[in-house]
């Protein structure tokens, strides 16, 4: 280290690491919101000098631990020691001033402020700058020592994302960061950022400090990291194994579990018939997305299609582009042997229907009561049930049916669809949607967040679904669950569709593999 | 941190009764009307005259209450014009431009003989609610077609109208009589009647029929269900197959139609011809009259008529007490601040609680 932007927490930090050679050690934590157990005995133990890798599914308890060592909120039980001090923190800025900084996946940079500005406004309490002058002389000595160019005086927003990325690191460095929480820090990078990142990760080791990487990828984990930690379920299943020692099938049977037998159902007999095909359809890339990349799958008659994959790989572009939403840039999709018109409007006349995995911001009109939620659709439907007078009884008495069939509880027909718990705003959706004939149907984390009644409720009327003869694809990215329902299963991976298998000729690690490496 | 004894605790709301809504509505108005009489009283009007100038002059004598209905007329059509376009999020700033192509539809049938003398006043409506239809409905289509933002759009067709107006009346719409700027005046069938002994006319029919259609509209209409979704959430809107553009541009059309009629009812009913008074001064009423109503057809009636009763006050304030006209914007303004603060009411509950002080270790943790 060249730079100095040292106060006397950075000193006491750099003092610590000679005497005490782990910078980190959490033992045992445990965390629940509400009654859902986040973390259930995790551990965890980094040393200086070190890249460590964090490895887990979406909800094995990463980033709750991750949070809980970045001061964001408190561990109901356990141990949490930095450099040999047992330490609770109150707040982020009580972890930052003991020199842990976090290098978040959405970055907290002020979109409409300069570089210079961000930097001064985040460092302001550490860094010691009475001018401008002292400022941009601190950054510019720690960019050109990280190897970064950053033009200083424009705004942050028109930055592309992995120059936001640097300014976020400058940030947490130049506040004085010792130990370094980077959460999926190639997510948003091109393959060949994504090499300068892993590579600074490692030199940032180098130079003393400890680096925690959040991470899902395998590749990362071979290329930087000296030690892995792997989460599942809330709890540590592989703590601090040395990153060589461990092959990606062992670390993906990890990450998953293998112990739970898959569920299968009875011999599916899925027609040869194909109600919906998507061919090499592609989106177009925008900041924050992950654009499809010539997927292409088909959808039979009475199956459930199961697309398996971690969070943020191309499942909400996938749904929005079959209900038409986003128009793809090229490649067909094909319903009913025809291609699909371009209109929502017409696609959901074609027989499509769909439920989202956020259930307010494409589901349902939070402010409208159940009723007017139930009676939307059917009142902007080209032929049934349209009329000019909408009473209210007459929205009350169709949707009384649907509340009793559905068991939609906390709710009769006049409240707001907002006071209704995950759960029954669910099922809401699912009971508008379900209201007439369809014939596609298209579910995006259909369970998630809901209790296992609710959960198993709503998987029941799936499979009713696909028993009907509808063709029903679930994106979902809980594998226990589309191993449980599904007939056939393919994996979404960075925008990739992987070939589609019967559900038989799967196993659990094959698909890890798949959704860790991609196709 | 502080050493006040209480706290003020502020949480939000889930479920907001009607009742609380409405009182606090009524509790804002007061409360505004409260801070007018203290800074009317600032300025020297007599504490015990205040009643007297808001009540007796604008209700209680037939004066007041002529003056007060037939303002009411107008501002109740361009109000239901914005609220309108609330209620599906569309800003609509350009009630003056839509209210001058209404009347410039009206005069225009007038001007040109169109039709015969029995059919000359509903050709003169429909050519009015068709001018602001399309003044409103050329917003729309921009913003449907190349998400052009309405406000500025509204907002720019104002003038845009303003000297079209401006144009025909200087050049071939002048009066060949005497050459003043002004349209030749409307025939005795262009007009519409009076009440008998009173100024106020049948504009006033209009302003009701389209309060009542409005209300139908909003509440018992499929297309105000639907646009109900609309204003909550676009993407999920289009997603469920609602027509997101039509509902839009049909709003935006009937909004402009109201607008227009408010020409109408101006030029028709109180001018009886056009001149160049005929749309100034709306803009900033028209939303403060929505925003009072709460965007509700029947809200909108009733703020629109306090409004105009306030006006009629100002111009007694104005003529007794030679206060300047810009006492009864504040006025207004006084009663939309009062009326916004008082939402708080609405959204939070608030309780007052005695503060524990707080634990001298927390302050010791803070310093080290």
């Amino acid at each position: 280290m060249t730079v100095s932007t040292t106060d006397r927490t950075t000193m006491a930090a750099e003092d610590a690491a000679a005497a005490f050679p782990v910078a980190v050690r959490m033992l045992g934590v445990t965390k629940s919101f509400g009654d859902r157990v986040a973390l259930a005995g995790a551990d965890l133990s980094v040393a200086w000098g070190e890249v460590h890798a964090l490895l887990g599914e979406n909800g094995a308890g990463k980033s709750s631990l991750m949070n809980i060592l970045a001061g964001f909120y408190g561990a109901d039980g356990g141990i949490v020691e930095v450099s040999g001090q047992p330490v609770a923190f109150a707040e982020p800025r009580a972890a930052s001033a003991a020199g842990i900084g976090m290098i978040h996946q959405h970055f907290k940079l002020v979109g409409p402020l300069t570089v210079l500005e961000n930097l001064r406004l985040a460092c302001a309490a550490t860094a010691d700058w009475r001018t401008r002058d002292a400022a941009v002389s601190a950054i510019n000595a720690m960019a050109a020592d990280l190897g970064f160019v950053l033009p200083l005086d424009v705004r942050v927003d028109q930055l592309s994302v992995s120059e936001q990325q640097k300014v976020e690191i400058l940030k947490v460095l130049l506040g004085g960061a010792r130990i370094l929480i980077m959460d999926e820090p190639t997510a948003v990078l091109a393959e060949s950022e994504a090499a300068g990142m892993l590579q600074l990760a490692r030199r940032l080791a180098d130079d003393g400090r400890a680096v925690i990487l959040i991470t899902h990828k395998l590749r990362d984990v071979s290329a930087t990291a000296d030690r892995v930690t792997v989460m599942r379920a809330g709890r540590t299943v592989i703590d601090g194994a040395p990153a060589q020692g461990l092959s990606a099938g062992e670390l993906a049977r990890a990450m998953v579990g293998g112990e739970t037998a898959v569920v299968r159902r009875g011999a599916a007999s899925v027609s040869a018939k194909v109600v919906m095909e998507l061919k090499d359809v592609s989106t177009p890339a925008a900041e924050h997305d992950v654009p499809l990349r010539d997927l292409s799958l088909r959808l039979h008659v009475g199956e459930i299609l199961g697309i398996a994959g971690l969070g943020g790989n191309g499942q909400s572009e996938l749904l929005e582009a079959i209900i038409g939403l986003r128009t793809p840039t090229s490649g067909d999709i094909i319903m009913h042997g025809e291609s699909a018109p371009l209109a929502p409007a017409a696609r959901r006349e074609a027989g499509l229907r769909f439920v989202p995995a956020d259930r307010f911001h494409l589901g349902l009109f939070g402010s409208l009561t159940l009723a007017e939620n139930l009676a939307v659709p059917a009142l902007s439907a080209a032929r049934p049930e349209k009329r000019w007078w909408v009473t209210r009884s007459w929205m009350r008495g169709r949707a009384e049916g649907s509340i009793r069939d559905y068991e939609i509880a906390g709710g009769v027909a006049d409240t707001q669809a907002r006071l209704l718990s995950g759960g029954n705003a669910q099922k809401l959706i699912l009971a508008r949607e379900f209201e007439g004939d369809f014939s596609i149907l298209v579910v995006h984390s259909p369970v998630r967040g809901l209790d296992v009644r609710a959960a198993a409720a709503v998987q029941n009327r799936l499979l009713e679904a696909a028993a009907r003869g509808a063709g029903v694809l679930m994106i979902s990215e809980d594998l226990d669950e589309v191993l449980a329902l599904s007939s056939r299963v393919a994996v979404l991976s960075h925008g990739r569709l992987s070939e589609a298998m019967p559900i038989e000729q799967t196993d659990r690690a094959e698909l890890g593999r798949l959704i860790l490496e991609g196709a | 941190m502080s050493a006040l004894p209480y706290r003020l605790v502020l949480s939000p709301r889930l479920a907001v009764p009607r009742w609380l809504t409405a009182a606090t509505l009524v509790g804002g108005i007061l409360f505004g009307l409260l801070c007018c009489a203290i800074l009317l009283i600032a300025f020297g009007v007599p504490a015990n005259d205040l009643g007297n100038e808001f009540i007796l002059y604008v209700f209680g004598n037939k004066a007041g209450l002529d003056q007060t209905f037939t303002r009411a007329i107008s501002l109740v059509l361009v109000s239901m014009s914005v609220a309108l376009c609330l209620r599906i999020r569309f800003w609509n700033i350009g009630v003056e431009g839509q209210l001058w192509m209404g009347a410039l539809g009206a005069t225009a049938v007038s001007f040109y003989h169109v039709g015969p003398w029995f059919l000359r006043m509903p050709l003169m409506i429909l050519a009015a609610a068709a001018g602001g239809a399309l003044w409103c409905g050329i917003a729309a289509v921009a913003k449907i077609r190349l998400r052009a933002d309405e406000v500025i759009t509204t907002l720019l067709l104002n003038y845009v109208a303003y000297l079209l107006a401006q144009d025909l009346l200087y050049g071939i719409w002048r009066n060949p009589s005497d050459s003043f700027p002004v349209s030749p005046p409307f025939a005795s069938y262009e007009r519409l009647p009076d009440f008998p002994g009173w100024h106020l006319h049948y504009g006033l029919f209009i302003a009701l029929i389209v309060t009542v259609f409005c209300w139908w509209l909003c509440r018992y209409s499929r297309f105000g269900l639907l646009s109900k979704a609309v204003a909550e959430n676009r993407t999920a809107s289009r997603a469920l197959g609602i027509p997101v553009a039509r509902i839009t541009l049909m709003t935006a059309c009937l909004a402009g139609a109201v607008s227009g009629l408010a020409g109408f009812s101006i030029t028709a009913g109180e001018e009886h011809r056009l001149t160049q008074f005929v749309g100034n001064d709306y803009i900033f009423p028209s939303i403060a009259i929505a925003y009072l109503g709460r965007a509700n057809p029947v809200g909108v009636f009733i703020a629109a008529l306090a409004v105009a009763g306030l006006y009629t006050a100002g111009d007694s304030l104005k003529a007794f007490y030679q206060l300047p006209n810009t006492m009864v914007v504040t006025m207004e303004a006084f009663l939309l601040l009062t009326v916004a603060a008082f939402d708080v009411f609405v959204r939070y509950r608030i309780t007052l609680i005695k503060a524990r002080p707080k634990p001298v270790a927390a302050v010791g943790e803070r310093a080290a």
